[in-house]
C-alpha cells in the first residue's frame, strides 16, 4: 500500500502518460485506438498500484505493459482485417522544422518516408525496434519482455533496420 | 584474411556482437569500415526521426477498396436474410394444408355429431305403416280383431300420425335407441306375468 514516501498514483501518471501515449501511437495506427489502449494501460497500473506488489521500476513496467497491450490489440482479427483492407496510409501535419543538424540534412519528405516505412514493418519488428533503439533496452531485456529468444530479437532488428535504411536510401537522403 | 563482411554481420557489430576475427577485419578493411559507418549513421538518423513527435495519420481509402471491403459485409447480410426467410418458410404452414386440415376437422365433428345425436335416422323417420301396426295389434289381441276394433284402431292411428308429423317438423333431437339387455327383458316379462 502507498505511504508518504512512495510516489502517488497521480505523480506516476503525470510522469509517464506522455510516454505511454507516444508508444501506443507508434505501435497502433488509429489515434482513437491508441488513446483507448493508453487508458487500458493506466487502468492496469491503477490495479497494480493498489496491490502490495509494486514493480521496482514503474517506467519499465509501464513500457512492458504498453507494448503487450498494443500487441494484444493488433492480434485481434478485426484489427488485422481493417489494417489489411484499409487504403494507403499518409502522414499528415508532419512538422517541417528540423531540430538537429542531421535532421536539417534530412528533408521533410525523407522523414515522412521513414515514418511510412516504420508503419509498414510487422508488429513484432516495430516492438523490437522501439524497445531496443527508442527505449534503449538491451537485447536480453527485449527478449524477456516479448517472450522470444535473443536470436529472434536480433533477426527482427536486422530486418527492421534493413527496411528502414532502404526507405532512407530510396529518397537519396541516406549515404 | 576473411572476405568482406555481410550487412547482417556489420549490423551485429554495431550491436556489439561479433567474433574477434570479424572485428579485426573491420579494422583492416576500408570498404567494410565505410559500410559499417553508413549503418551506424543511418541508424542514428532513423532513431532521431522516430524519436520526434509521432505524426498524425490520415487513412485514405479509394472507392475500389471501399467496394471490396463492403463485399464480405454485404454477403453476410444477404446470407442472414436468406437464412431468416428460409426458416420462416420452413416453419409457416401453407394455406392448402390448412384448408385440408379444417375440412378434416369439420368432417370429423360431423361424424361425432351424427354418432351422438343420430341425425341420419332422425331425418329418415319412416312413417309407421298402418298394416304392420294393425298386424301387431292383431297378434297382441289373439287374431280376433272385429270390425269395430279395426275402425277404432284406424282412428287412433290417424290421430297418432298427425301428432308424429308435427313432432318431426320441430327440431327435436332424439337419442339412438339402445338394445334392451336380455336380463332387463326377462325382468320386465316376469313382472308382466
Amino acid at each position: 500500500m502507498p505511504d508518504k514516501e512512495t510516489p502517488s498514483f497521480e505523480g506516476l501518471y503525470k510522469a509517464h502518460h506522455l510516454k505511454v501515449q507516444r508508444l501506443c501511437r507508434m505501435l497502433l495506427r488509429d489515434l482513437a485506438e491508441a488513446e483507448e489502449t493508453g487508458q487500458e494501460v493506466f487502468l492496469k497500473m491503477f490495479k497494480q498500484y493498489q496491490t502490495a506488489s509494486w514493480p521496482n521500476d514503474w517506467s519499465a513496467w509501464l513500457t512492458r505493459v504498453t507494448v503487450n497491450a498494443c500487441h494484444d490489440r493488433r492480434k485481434s482479427a478485426w484489427w488485422k482485417w481493417w489494417r489489411s483492407s484499409n487504403g494507403e496510409v499518409q502522414l499528415a501535419d508532419y512538422p517541417s522544422s528540423a531540430r538537429t543538424p542531421e535532421q536539417e540534412a534530412l528533408g521533410r519528405e525523407q522523414q515522412i518516408h521513414i515514418w511510412h516505412a516504420f508503419r509498414e514493418l510487422s508488429g513484432r519488428q516495430q516492438e523490437v525496434f522501439v524497445l531496443r533503439y527508442l527505449e534503449g533496452w538491451s537485447t536480453e531485456e527485449v527478449a524477456k519482455t516479448l517472450a522470444i529468444s535473443e536470436g529472434s530479437v536480433k533477426n527482427h532488428l536486422f530486418r527492421a533496420v534493413h527496411r528502414l535504411r532502404e526507405a532512407l536510401k530510396k529518397n537519396g537522403a541516406g549515404s | 584474411m576473411i572476405r568482406c563482411l555481410e550487412d547482417k554481420t556489420l549490423f551485429l557489430l554495431s550491436e556489439g556482437e561479433a567474433s574477434e576475427e570479424q572485428r579485426s577485419h573491420l579494422k583492416s578493411c576500408q570498404a567494410c569500415t565505410e559500410r559499417y559507418q553508413e549503418i551506424v549513421r543511418d541508424l542514428r538518423l532513423i532513431t532521431q526521426t522516430l524519436q520526434r513527435e509521432v505524426p498524425a495519420l490520415r487513412l485514405t481509402t479509394s472507392s475500389g477498396s471501399i467496394f471490396f471491403r463492403s463485399l464480405p459485409i454485404a454477403a453476410g447480410v444477404l446470407l442472414a436474410i436468406a437464412l431468416m426467410w428460409g426458416e420462416s418458410r420452413l416453419w409457416r404452414p401453407d394455406s392448402s394444408s390448412e384448408q385440408t386440415l379444417s375440412g378434416d376437422i369439420s368432417q370429423f365433428l360431423e361424424q361425432v355429431a351424427d354418432a351422438i345425436f343420430d341425425r341420419g335416422s332422425m331425418g329418415e323417420v319412416e312413417p309407421a305403416s298402418s298394416d304392420s301396426d294393425l298386424a301387431s295389434v292383431q297378434v297382441a289381441l289373439g287374431e280376433n280383431c272385429s270390425d269395430d276394433c279395426r275402425g277404432l284402431f284406424n282412428e287412433s292411428f290417424a290421430a297418432n300420425t298427425k301428432s308424429k308429423t308435427k313432432a318431426v317438423d320441430r327440431p327435436v333431437i332424439t337419442a339412438k335407441r339402445r338394445p334392451i339387455e336380455p336380463a332387463m327383458q326377462r325382468m320386465v316379462s316376469d313382472r308382466t306375468e
